[in-house]
Protein backbone atom coordinates (compact mmCIF):
# COMPACT_ATOMS: atom_id res chain seq x y z
CA UNK A 1 0.00 0.00 0.00
CA UNK A 2 2.80 2.38 0.90
CA UNK A 3 4.55 1.52 -2.35
CA UNK A 4 1.35 2.32 -4.25
CA UNK A 5 1.16 5.68 -2.49
CA UNK A 6 4.76 6.41 -3.33
CA UNK A 7 4.20 5.54 -6.99
CA UNK A 8 1.04 7.65 -7.12
CA UNK A 9 2.79 10.63 -5.51
CA UNK A 10 5.74 10.33 -7.88
CA UNK A 11 3.48 10.23 -10.96
CA UNK A 12 1.48 13.16 -9.57
CA UNK A 13 4.60 15.22 -8.87
CA UNK A 14 6.12 14.62 -12.28
CA UNK A 15 2.81 15.29 -14.03
CA UNK A 16 2.54 18.60 -12.18
CA UNK A 17 6.06 19.64 -13.19
CA UNK A 18 5.48 18.56 -16.79
CA UNK A 19 2.12 20.35 -17.01
CA UNK A 20 3.59 23.50 -15.48
CA UNK A 21 6.44 23.48 -17.98
CA UNK A 22 4.13 22.79 -20.91
CA UNK A 23 1.74 25.56 -19.85
CA UNK A 24 4.62 28.05 -19.59
CA UNK A 25 6.35 26.98 -22.81
CA UNK A 26 3.28 26.61 -25.00
CA UNK A 27 3.20 29.22 -27.77
CA UNK A 28 -0.52 28.59 -28.24
CA UNK A 29 -2.31 30.58 -25.54
CA UNK A 30 -5.49 28.52 -25.69
CA UNK A 31 -3.50 25.35 -25.15
CA UNK A 32 -1.57 27.00 -22.32
CA UNK A 33 -4.83 27.88 -20.53
CA UNK A 34 -6.22 24.36 -20.90
CA UNK A 35 -2.94 23.02 -19.51
CA UNK A 36 -3.18 25.50 -16.64
CA UNK A 37 -6.68 24.21 -15.79
CA UNK A 38 -5.40 20.62 -15.89
CA UNK A 39 -2.53 21.71 -13.63
CA UNK A 40 -5.02 23.19 -11.16
CA UNK A 41 -7.04 19.97 -11.02
CA UNK A 42 -3.95 17.83 -10.42
CA UNK A 43 -2.77 20.37 -7.84
CA UNK A 44 -6.07 19.89 -6.00
CA UNK A 45 -5.34 16.15 -5.99
CA UNK A 46 -1.90 16.90 -4.55
CA UNK A 47 -3.49 18.93 -1.74
CA UNK A 48 -5.75 15.98 -0.97
CA UNK A 49 -2.67 13.76 -0.76
CA UNK A 50 -1.14 16.30 1.65
CA UNK A 51 -4.24 15.97 3.92
CA UNK A 52 -5.44 19.49 3.18
CA UNK A 53 -8.98 19.03 1.80
CA UNK A 54 -9.88 22.67 2.49
CA UNK A 55 -7.11 23.93 0.27
CA UNK A 56 -7.97 21.25 -2.31
CA UNK A 57 -11.56 22.48 -2.53
CA UNK A 58 -10.43 26.08 -2.94
CA UNK A 59 -7.80 25.10 -5.51
CA UNK A 60 -10.26 23.10 -7.62
CA UNK A 61 -12.98 25.75 -7.49
CA UNK A 62 -10.94 28.96 -7.68
CA UNK A 63 -7.53 27.90 -9.03
CA UNK A 64 -8.71 25.59 -11.78
CA UNK A 65 -12.33 26.56 -12.43
CA UNK A 66 -12.75 30.29 -12.09
CA UNK A 67 -9.22 31.39 -12.96
CA UNK A 68 -9.43 29.20 -16.07
CA UNK A 69 -12.74 30.79 -17.04
CA UNK A 70 -11.31 34.28 -16.43
CA UNK A 71 -8.23 33.50 -18.53
CA UNK A 72 -10.40 32.15 -21.37
CA UNK A 73 -12.57 35.31 -21.45
CA UNK A 74 -9.42 37.42 -21.39
CA UNK A 75 -8.09 35.45 -24.35
CA UNK A 76 -11.36 35.94 -26.23
CA UNK A 77 -11.12 39.69 -25.65
CA UNK A 78 -7.47 39.81 -26.67
CA UNK A 79 -8.39 38.09 -29.93
CA UNK A 80 -11.28 40.44 -30.49
CA UNK A 81 -9.21 43.56 -29.87
CA UNK A 82 -6.43 42.45 -32.21
CA UNK A 83 -8.68 40.90 -34.86
CA UNK A 84 -7.15 37.45 -34.58
CA UNK A 85 -8.55 33.97 -34.48
CA UNK A 86 -8.98 31.92 -31.34
CA UNK A 87 -5.51 32.52 -29.92
CA UNK A 88 -4.04 30.09 -32.41
CA UNK A 89 -0.83 31.98 -33.07
CA UNK A 90 1.49 29.04 -33.36
CA UNK A 91 5.19 29.72 -33.15
CA UNK A 92 4.74 33.08 -31.50
CA UNK A 93 4.75 33.30 -27.72
CA UNK A 94 3.25 36.76 -27.44
CA UNK A 95 -0.14 35.53 -28.59
CA UNK A 96 -2.60 38.00 -30.01
CA UNK A 97 -1.32 41.36 -28.85
CA UNK A 98 -0.99 44.36 -31.11
CA UNK A 99 2.72 44.00 -31.73
CA UNK A 100 2.54 40.91 -33.85
CA UNK A 101 -0.24 42.38 -35.96
CA UNK A 102 2.17 45.08 -37.08
CA UNK A 103 5.13 42.73 -37.41
CA UNK A 104 4.12 39.40 -38.87
CA UNK A 105 6.09 36.45 -37.57
CA UNK A 106 9.18 35.17 -39.31
CA UNK A 107 7.38 32.34 -41.07
CA UNK A 108 4.77 34.67 -42.48
CA UNK A 109 7.42 37.13 -43.68
CA UNK A 110 9.18 34.30 -45.40
CA UNK A 111 5.96 33.21 -47.08
CA UNK A 112 5.23 36.78 -48.17
CA UNK A 113 8.70 37.20 -49.65
CA UNK A 114 8.38 33.94 -51.50
CA UNK A 115 5.07 35.03 -52.96
CA UNK A 116 6.40 38.44 -54.01
CA UNK A 117 9.72 37.61 -55.58
CA UNK A 118 9.56 33.91 -56.22
CA UNK A 119 13.14 33.53 -54.98
CA UNK A 120 14.57 31.74 -51.99
CA UNK A 121 14.89 33.87 -48.87
CA UNK A 122 17.93 33.18 -46.71
CA UNK A 123 17.93 33.99 -43.06
CA UNK B 1 19.07 34.03 -35.23
CA UNK B 2 22.46 32.48 -34.49
CA UNK B 3 23.94 35.89 -33.68
CA UNK B 4 21.13 36.56 -31.27
CA UNK B 5 21.66 33.13 -29.79
CA UNK B 6 25.35 33.89 -29.23
CA UNK B 7 24.51 37.14 -27.53
CA UNK B 8 22.03 35.37 -25.28
CA UNK B 9 24.40 32.57 -24.32
CA UNK B 10 26.02 34.32 -21.29
CA UNK B 11 22.58 35.28 -20.03
CA UNK B 12 21.39 31.73 -20.41
CA UNK B 13 24.38 30.40 -18.52
CA UNK B 14 23.78 32.98 -15.80
CA UNK B 15 20.13 31.94 -15.67
CA UNK B 16 21.06 28.28 -15.41
CA UNK B 17 23.51 29.08 -12.61
CA UNK B 18 20.94 31.15 -10.73
CA UNK B 19 18.29 28.47 -11.12
CA UNK B 20 20.77 25.89 -9.88
CA UNK B 21 21.52 28.00 -6.79
CA UNK B 22 17.80 28.48 -6.21
CA UNK B 23 17.12 24.75 -6.54
CA UNK B 24 19.98 23.88 -4.20
CA UNK B 25 18.79 26.48 -1.67
CA UNK B 26 15.21 25.23 -1.79
CA UNK B 27 16.34 21.63 -1.51
CA UNK B 28 18.53 22.47 1.49
CA UNK B 29 15.68 24.39 3.14
CA UNK B 30 13.24 21.51 2.65
CA UNK B 31 15.70 18.88 3.84
CA UNK B 32 16.61 20.81 7.01
CA UNK B 33 12.96 21.26 8.01
CA UNK B 34 12.13 19.45 11.23
CA UNK B 35 10.09 16.35 10.41
CA UNK B 36 7.65 17.00 13.25
CA UNK B 37 6.72 20.67 13.41
CA UNK B 38 3.51 21.19 15.39
CA UNK B 39 3.59 24.95 14.82
CA UNK B 40 0.50 26.58 16.28
CA UNK B 41 -1.74 23.54 15.95
CA UNK B 42 -1.66 22.75 19.67
CA UNK B 43 -2.89 26.21 20.77
CA UNK B 44 -5.58 25.98 18.06
CA UNK B 45 -6.80 22.61 19.35
CA UNK B 46 -6.68 23.87 22.93
CA UNK B 47 -8.89 26.87 22.10
CA UNK B 48 -11.19 25.12 19.63
CA UNK B 49 -13.97 24.95 22.23
CA UNK B 50 -14.13 28.74 22.50
CA UNK B 51 -14.08 29.35 18.74
CA UNK B 52 -17.69 28.34 18.09
CA UNK B 53 -16.88 25.83 15.34
CA UNK B 54 -15.29 22.38 15.39
CA UNK B 55 -13.34 22.61 12.11
CA UNK B 56 -9.88 23.96 13.02
CA UNK B 57 -9.40 25.55 9.58
CA UNK B 58 -12.62 27.55 9.87
CA UNK B 59 -11.71 28.41 13.47
CA UNK B 60 -8.41 29.92 12.31
CA UNK B 61 -9.84 31.68 9.25
CA UNK B 62 -12.97 33.14 10.82
CA UNK B 63 -12.02 33.50 14.47
CA UNK B 64 -8.35 33.40 15.46
CA UNK B 65 -7.14 35.12 12.29
CA UNK B 66 -10.41 36.70 11.19
CA UNK B 67 -8.56 39.93 10.45
CA UNK B 68 -6.80 38.22 7.51
CA UNK B 69 -10.09 37.03 6.05
CA UNK B 70 -11.52 40.53 6.47
CA UNK B 71 -8.64 41.94 4.44
CA UNK B 72 -9.01 39.18 1.82
CA UNK B 73 -12.61 40.20 1.24
CA UNK B 74 -11.40 43.79 0.90
CA UNK B 75 -8.81 42.76 -1.70
CA UNK B 76 -11.44 40.88 -3.71
CA UNK B 77 -13.69 43.94 -3.70
CA UNK B 78 -10.80 46.19 -4.74
CA UNK B 79 -10.03 43.86 -7.66
CA UNK B 80 -13.61 44.24 -8.87
CA UNK B 81 -13.38 48.04 -8.51
CA UNK B 82 -10.29 47.93 -10.71
CA UNK B 83 -12.03 45.86 -13.39
CA UNK B 84 -15.11 48.04 -13.33
CA UNK B 85 -13.14 51.23 -13.68
CA UNK B 86 -11.15 49.86 -16.63
CA UNK B 87 -13.67 48.04 -18.77
CA UNK B 88 -15.93 49.46 -21.41
CA UNK B 89 -19.66 48.82 -21.69
CA UNK B 90 -20.48 45.12 -21.80
CA UNK B 91 -21.06 43.68 -25.21
CA UNK B 92 -24.02 41.50 -26.06
CA UNK B 93 -23.69 37.79 -26.67
CA UNK B 94 -22.93 36.98 -30.28
CA UNK B 95 -24.58 33.58 -30.62
CA UNK B 96 -27.36 31.80 -28.72
CA UNK B 97 -26.17 28.93 -26.50
CA UNK B 98 -26.25 25.41 -27.89
CA UNK B 99 -28.82 22.91 -26.65
CA UNK B 100 -26.26 21.13 -24.44
CA UNK B 101 -25.18 24.30 -22.63
CA UNK B 102 -28.77 25.45 -22.34
CA UNK B 103 -30.09 22.19 -20.93
CA UNK B 104 -27.11 21.47 -18.72
CA UNK B 105 -27.11 24.91 -17.16
CA UNK B 106 -30.79 24.54 -16.24
CA UNK B 107 -29.93 21.24 -14.60
CA UNK B 108 -26.70 22.33 -12.90
CA UNK B 109 -27.43 25.80 -11.53
CA UNK B 110 -29.93 24.66 -8.84
CA UNK B 111 -27.50 21.92 -7.83
CA UNK B 112 -24.62 24.38 -7.61
CA UNK B 113 -26.64 26.69 -5.38
CA UNK B 114 -27.53 23.73 -3.17
CA UNK B 115 -23.88 22.63 -2.99
CA UNK B 116 -22.82 26.18 -2.10
CA UNK B 117 -25.32 26.18 0.77
CA UNK B 118 -24.05 22.81 1.95
CA UNK B 119 -20.40 23.87 1.83
CA UNK B 120 -21.25 27.00 3.81
CA UNK B 121 -23.05 24.96 6.48
CA UNK B 122 -20.48 22.15 6.53
CA UNK B 123 -17.63 24.63 7.04
CA UNK B 124 -18.37 24.66 10.77
CA UNK B 125 -17.35 21.04 11.27
CA UNK B 126 -15.82 19.72 8.04
CA UNK B 127 -13.81 21.03 5.04
CA UNK B 128 -15.75 23.83 3.42
CA UNK B 129 -16.46 27.42 4.21
CA UNK B 130 -17.19 30.79 2.70
CA UNK B 131 -14.56 30.88 -0.05
CA UNK B 132 -15.36 27.39 -1.33
CA UNK B 133 -19.11 28.00 -1.18
CA UNK B 134 -18.70 31.40 -2.79
CA UNK B 135 -16.67 30.03 -5.67
CA UNK B 136 -19.27 27.29 -6.32
CA UNK B 137 -21.91 30.02 -6.34
CA UNK B 138 -19.74 31.98 -8.75
CA UNK B 139 -19.49 28.90 -10.98
CA UNK B 140 -23.29 28.92 -11.19
CA UNK B 141 -23.12 32.60 -12.12
CA UNK B 142 -20.48 31.98 -14.79
CA UNK B 143 -22.59 29.19 -16.27
CA UNK B 144 -25.60 31.51 -16.42
CA UNK B 145 -23.53 34.29 -17.98
CA UNK B 146 -22.25 31.83 -20.60
CA UNK B 147 -25.79 30.99 -21.63
CA UNK B 148 -26.42 34.67 -22.29
CA UNK B 149 -28.32 35.42 -19.10
CA UNK B 150 -27.82 38.92 -17.71
CA UNK B 151 -28.92 40.44 -14.44
CA UNK B 152 -32.10 42.46 -14.90
CA UNK B 153 -31.28 46.16 -15.06
CA UNK B 154 -33.61 46.74 -12.12
CA UNK B 155 -31.20 44.77 -9.91
CA UNK B 156 -27.87 45.77 -11.41
CA UNK B 157 -27.80 49.12 -9.64
CA UNK B 158 -28.02 49.33 -5.86
CA UNK B 159 -29.08 45.69 -5.17
CA UNK B 160 -26.02 44.32 -6.98
CA UNK B 161 -23.69 46.70 -5.16
CA UNK B 162 -25.28 45.84 -1.82
CA UNK B 163 -24.69 42.13 -2.37
CA UNK B 164 -21.11 42.81 -3.48
CA UNK B 165 -20.20 44.68 -0.29
CA UNK B 166 -22.37 42.58 2.05
CA UNK B 167 -19.52 40.28 3.12
CA UNK B 168 -17.08 43.03 3.96
CA UNK B 169 -19.87 45.19 5.38
CA UNK B 170 -21.17 42.55 7.80
CA UNK B 171 -17.60 41.73 8.83
CA UNK B 172 -16.78 45.37 9.58
CA UNK B 173 -20.10 45.95 11.38
CA UNK B 174 -19.48 42.90 13.60
CA UNK B 175 -15.95 44.11 14.33
CA UNK B 176 -17.09 47.64 15.22
CA UNK B 177 -19.98 46.42 17.37
CA UNK B 178 -17.64 44.09 19.26
CA UNK B 179 -15.22 46.95 19.89
CA UNK B 180 -18.07 49.18 21.08
CA UNK B 181 -19.20 46.38 23.41
CA UNK B 182 -15.80 46.57 25.05
CA UNK B 183 -14.00 43.71 23.37
CA UNK B 184 -10.99 43.75 21.12
CA UNK B 185 -11.08 43.68 17.29
CA UNK B 186 -13.03 40.58 16.15
CA UNK B 187 -12.84 38.93 19.57
CA UNK B 188 -16.14 37.03 19.55
CA UNK B 189 -17.78 36.17 22.87
CA UNK B 190 -17.62 32.33 23.00
CA UNK B 191 -21.36 32.03 23.73
CA UNK B 192 -22.42 33.25 20.28
CA UNK B 193 -19.20 32.93 18.30
CA UNK B 194 -20.71 30.14 16.17
CA UNK B 195 -23.72 32.26 15.20
CA UNK B 196 -21.50 35.25 14.37
CA UNK B 197 -19.21 33.10 12.21
CA UNK B 198 -22.21 31.67 10.34
CA UNK B 199 -23.61 35.18 9.80
CA UNK B 200 -20.29 36.51 8.49
CA UNK B 201 -19.74 33.44 6.31
CA UNK B 202 -23.23 33.62 4.81
CA UNK B 203 -22.75 37.26 3.80
CA UNK B 204 -19.21 36.55 2.61
CA UNK B 205 -20.40 33.61 0.47
CA UNK B 206 -22.93 35.81 -1.30
CA UNK B 207 -20.37 38.57 -1.84
CA UNK B 208 -17.61 36.23 -3.03
CA UNK B 209 -19.96 34.50 -5.46
CA UNK B 210 -21.26 37.76 -6.88
CA UNK B 211 -17.77 39.33 -7.05
CA UNK B 212 -16.20 36.39 -8.88
CA UNK B 213 -19.11 36.18 -11.34
CA UNK B 214 -18.90 39.94 -11.88
CA UNK B 215 -15.16 39.60 -12.53
CA UNK B 216 -16.02 37.00 -15.19
CA UNK B 217 -18.47 39.42 -16.81
CA UNK B 218 -15.53 41.82 -16.90
CA UNK B 219 -17.44 45.08 -17.04
CA UNK B 220 -19.81 47.12 -14.95
CA UNK B 221 -23.37 46.11 -15.81
CA UNK B 222 -25.52 49.01 -16.89
CA UNK B 223 -27.92 50.11 -14.22
CA UNK B 224 -31.45 50.87 -15.34
CA UNK B 225 -34.41 52.55 -13.66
Amino acid sequence: MTLLHWAFDAVLGFSLLWLAWQALASPDLFRAIVLFIAFGLLMALAWVRLDAPDVALAEAAIGAGLTGALLLTTLARLDKSSGRGFGRTLGHPSGGNNRDVIHPSKKETKALHKKDTGTEVHD
Amino acid sequence: MTERGKKQLPFRLLLVALLFVLTAGLGYAVLTLPSQAPGLSNPVVANLEASGVSNPVTAVLLNFRAYDTLLELGVLLLALFGVWSLAAVPECRESPPGPVLDGLSRLLVPWLILVAGYLLWAGAHAPGGAFQAGSVLAAAGVLLLLTGWRLDTRFSGLPLRMSLVAGLGVFVVVAVVLILMGGRLLEYPPSFAGALILLIEAAATLSIGMTLAALFLGARPEAGP
